[in-house]
């Protein structure tokens, strides 16, 4: 009986079985899937399936790339933003912050919604050719706060003798800060990558809604195929979402490069 | 290792929790149990002061056998759906209500339990649905076996235009091309559903041979059964020649469309974002009746108006069927008392889709005054060949709908309707003989087919200039690249700190060593 005693290891049995349960086994499943066809033999015909047709790599290749113009932008706009809040003395930052985090606590489906009667309001669909660009304004307005929020917290907690030092030492501020403040605040420019890049390939919600789903992204051809009715879907769409979890992992593996590449374990590492 | 069979302990006592317990029926016989899965928004769900068909259904086998059921009723918004939830939660539904396309499907896989008319008996719904609809049920066959011995039609309906004739010309809805016409650029929504798409695609390929065979019924060449069995055959193509057909022009629509949508054209419409919207007429009544509800849309309501393209459309049935394993005896029940002429009636008043059911009840509120939509035979006079109700000053013309072959059972019956306006909610509830014989049923398409179907429906979404959003986006990708390797260029160089703070003299690195 003493075995079973409480160590403070088994608080952790409660996340590993949630991992294996809801994390563990649907990739299981999904590998299982992606790999047979409708009647459970082994093939590789779904991934050749998907390659073999140019409207799906282009849908693949367009959803990184509205992925990738999201991420930058909302990083060009959010770290600006972070850093003013993090750096100056205002006494109601806390409250300027909670402004930028404000939309997070609608949800999520409501305010594309919103978004959509604004950008009507604005003109936007007027001329019917801006629908890349409504779902790009889309993805930055709803992924924006993640953005700020993992960079304030870095930002916020640099160490201010360092820049003080650089400067000591004769650095320009523009040099203290592409030399100082930028590599020491890299885990949170890669969290807020994270956090943005690998949902805005998927989050068709957005690419509908905006783009009056004259714009497919990957997510949504995922959808499609599941729902096709034909008797090799499951397989199809678990094709696809085998292939953009390996890309995604691909994408990982480079902004951890970064990560490791800045010796900055120190402050604010592995925030997410 | 104890401390893997604690971890193993855990995940079996989860295991077991999360899988779905043996339903209802295997507890208690007492315990009467009913899994429906239909769409969405589609039966009366009761308000604030009345009760949802399906607590009034609870109520009515309490009062009749005493004893409680538990209905379970969940909602899905595709066929496709449905047939995978089905396939994966096997013997758990009793009652489930896809289309007649989705029907025969899966029949053909023997997934449904067949009616049982002998012991147990479904006399409600025999004896009112039209029996237009029970002939259409008994003729669609697959591998020998009619839909009529599997399915119970709940509703129907046609696809058509919705469209707002303050923007629009009459004449040019009457023709699938309206949505191809440069004057109706960025107005125009269709569904974002292949199936339904593809439809009018077709209509719009094959307009010419399709306009050509109306004619010839018109002129009594072919008889109506022929002239439909013609067109359901061109409506149902998949050989390669229609499906390149269909995706040259669905690429030119999709360039000019405002967008795609499944459930957002209603609201748009009555909003005036768009001026045509490809619809089923359910969801045009719904439509037609929130663009002119001023508590909805404020001062600015809208007159809309739906039609059927005189090349032909589709229409749909929806049906009841019941899967393997399911109650047959309480599901029969529930259909008998779902298809009851003032459930009917509820359902339809509330959904907007047209009952199967045509009885005289059905009949009398459509004639009703007060209620429905026009005035029977007796109320209406002739003059100058023209109808009219009303005395004196008050004339208002009305037009006859002759709708006798859904509501006559015997030679000689005649049910006409005179009604004040064409073309708006009756018309798509009730649409005359003429347009409903311009309208195909949906075939089951193979495996092989629908896949091709779905691969133009992806390729048709790219539209004709297909790739230029892309490059624009590569191309910006791009120069971001190219800017950020000549940010690190500037910053290796040094040249932003060169000459350093003021009073300070740049080192070098290699001076310092």
């Amino acid at each position: 009986m003493n075995a079973l005693k409480f160590s403070r290891k088994n608080l952790g049995i409660p996340y590993a079985v949630f991992l294996a349960v809801f994390v563990i086994l649907p990739l299981i499943l999904i590998v299982y899937y992606a790999f047979t066809d409708a009647n459970g033999a082994f093939t590789l015909s779904n991934f050749t399936n998907f390659f073999k047709s140019p409207t799906n790599v282009t849908i693949l290749i367009r959803s990184f790339g509205i992925a990738f113009l999201s991420t930058v932008l909302c990083l060009v706009i959010g770290y600006p933003v972070a850093y003013l809040l993090a750096r100056s003395n205002l006494k109601k930052s806390g409250v300027l912050l909670m402004l930028f985090v404000l939309p997070m606590w609608i949800n999520f489906v409501l305010r594309t919604a919103a978004m959509k009667e604004l950008l009507y309001f604005l003109g936007m669909y007027e001329s019917g050719k801006l629908h890349y660009l409504n779902t790009v304004i889309g993805m930055v307005y709803d992924y924006l706060p993640v953005t700020i929020l993992p960079l304030y917290t870095v930002i916020q907690k640099l160490d201010k003798n360092v820049l003080e030092a650089s400067s000591d030492l004769g650095a320009k501020p523009l040099y203290t800060f592409i030399n100082t403040t930028l590599p020491l605040s890299m885990p949170g420019i890669v969290s807020a990558i994270t956090m943005v890049f690998l949902p805005s390939t998927t989050s068709y919600v957005i690419s509908d809604t905006l783009g009056n789903s004259k714009v497919t992204i990957i997510g949504k051809l995922i959808e499609n195929k599941f729902n096709s009715g034909a008797a090799d879907s499951w397989q199809a769409g678990s094709a696809i979402a085998l292939v953009l979890l390996l890309l995604i992992f691909v994408t990982m593996f480079i902004s951890g490069k970064f990560q490791n590449d800045d010796d900055s374990s120190a402050r604010g590492n592995g925030l997410w | 290792m104890r401390k893997f069979l604690c971890f193993l302990l855990c995940c079996l006592a989860v295991f077991s929790a999360l899988c779905p317990l043996p339903s209802g029926k295997a507890f208690a016989a007492e315990d009467l149990e009913l899994n429906i899965m239909n769409w969405e928004e589609y039966i009366d769900e009761g308000d604030d002061e009345t009760p949802s068909v399906i607590d009034s259904f609870i109520e009515y086998y309490k009062d009749k056998y005493g004893k409680t059921v538990t209905v379970n009723y969940s909602t899905q918004g595709t066929n496709e759906n449905m047939y995978t939830e089905l396939n994966v939660n096997k013997n758990h539904y009793d009652l489930v209500c896809p289309s007649e396309y989705m029907i025969q499907k899966m029949i053909k896989e023997d997934m449904l339990e067949p009616i049982n008319r002998t012991s147990l008996n479904v006399d409600v719904y025999d004896s009112g649905v039209s029996p237009y609809i029970a002939n259409l049920f008994k003729q669609i066959t697959i591998d020998g076996k009619s839909l009529y011995d599997y399915a119970c039609c709940y509703m129907w309906g046609t696809m058509g235009y919705v469209y707002n004739p303050l923007f629009v010309d009459q004449s040019d809805v009457e023709h699938w091309s309206a949505v191809w016409n440069e004057k109706y650029d960025n107005k125009c929504t269709i569904k974002d559903s292949v199936r339904d798409s593809y439809v009018l695609a077709l209509g719009y390929s094959y307009s010419k041979q399709l306009l050509e065979l109306a004619d010839q019924w018109k002129k009594g060449e072919i008889t109506a059964e022929e002239y439909n069995l013609q067109i359901t055959e061109i409506f149902n193509k998949t050989d390669y020649q229609s499906l390149s057909l269909a995706l040259d022009c669905l690429k030119v629509l999709n360039d000019s469309l405002y967008g795609y949508e499944v459930d957002s054209g209603k609201k748009d419409m009555a909003a005036g974002k768009i001026w045509i919207n490809f619809a089923w007429s359910g969801d045009a009544v719904y439509a037609l009746d929130y663009a002119e509800d001023p508590d909805m849309v404020g001062q600015s309501t809208a007159e809309l108006y739906y039609t059927v393209p005189l090349e032909g459309s589709n229409i749909f049935f929806d049906g009841w069927v019941m899967p393997k394993g399911a109650n047959v005896e309480l599901a029969q029940e529930f259909i008998n008392f779902i298809q009851r002429p003032d459930i009917a009636l509820r359902n339809m008043w509330y959904i907007g889709y047209t009952t199967s059911i045509a009885t005289e009840e059905i009949f009398d509120y459509l004639v009703d005054e007060e209620e429905g939509y026009g005035y029977r035979e007796e109320d209406v006079t002739l003059i100058d060949g023209a109808y009219f109700v009303g005395e004196g000053e008050d004339l208002t013309e009305v037009f006859p709908v002759d709708l006798t072959y859904l509501f006559a059972r015997e030679a000689g019956d005649s049910y006409v309707v005179y009604t004040d306006t064409l073309g708006r909610q009756f018309s798509a509830q009730y649409p005359d003989f003429d347009t409903v014989n311009r309208c195909t049923v949906m075939r089951h398409l193979s495996d092989s087919e629908l896949t091709e179907l779905n691969n133009i429906w992806a390729d048709s979404k790219e539209g004709t200039s297909g790739t230029k959003g892309l490059y624009i986006a590569i191309a910006i990708a791009f120069g971001l690249i190219v800017f950020a390797a000549a940010a690190i260029w500037v910053d290796k160089t040094g040249i932003l700190n060169r000459h350093g703070k003021k009073g300070y003299t740049v080192v070098k690195k290699e001076d310092i060593y």
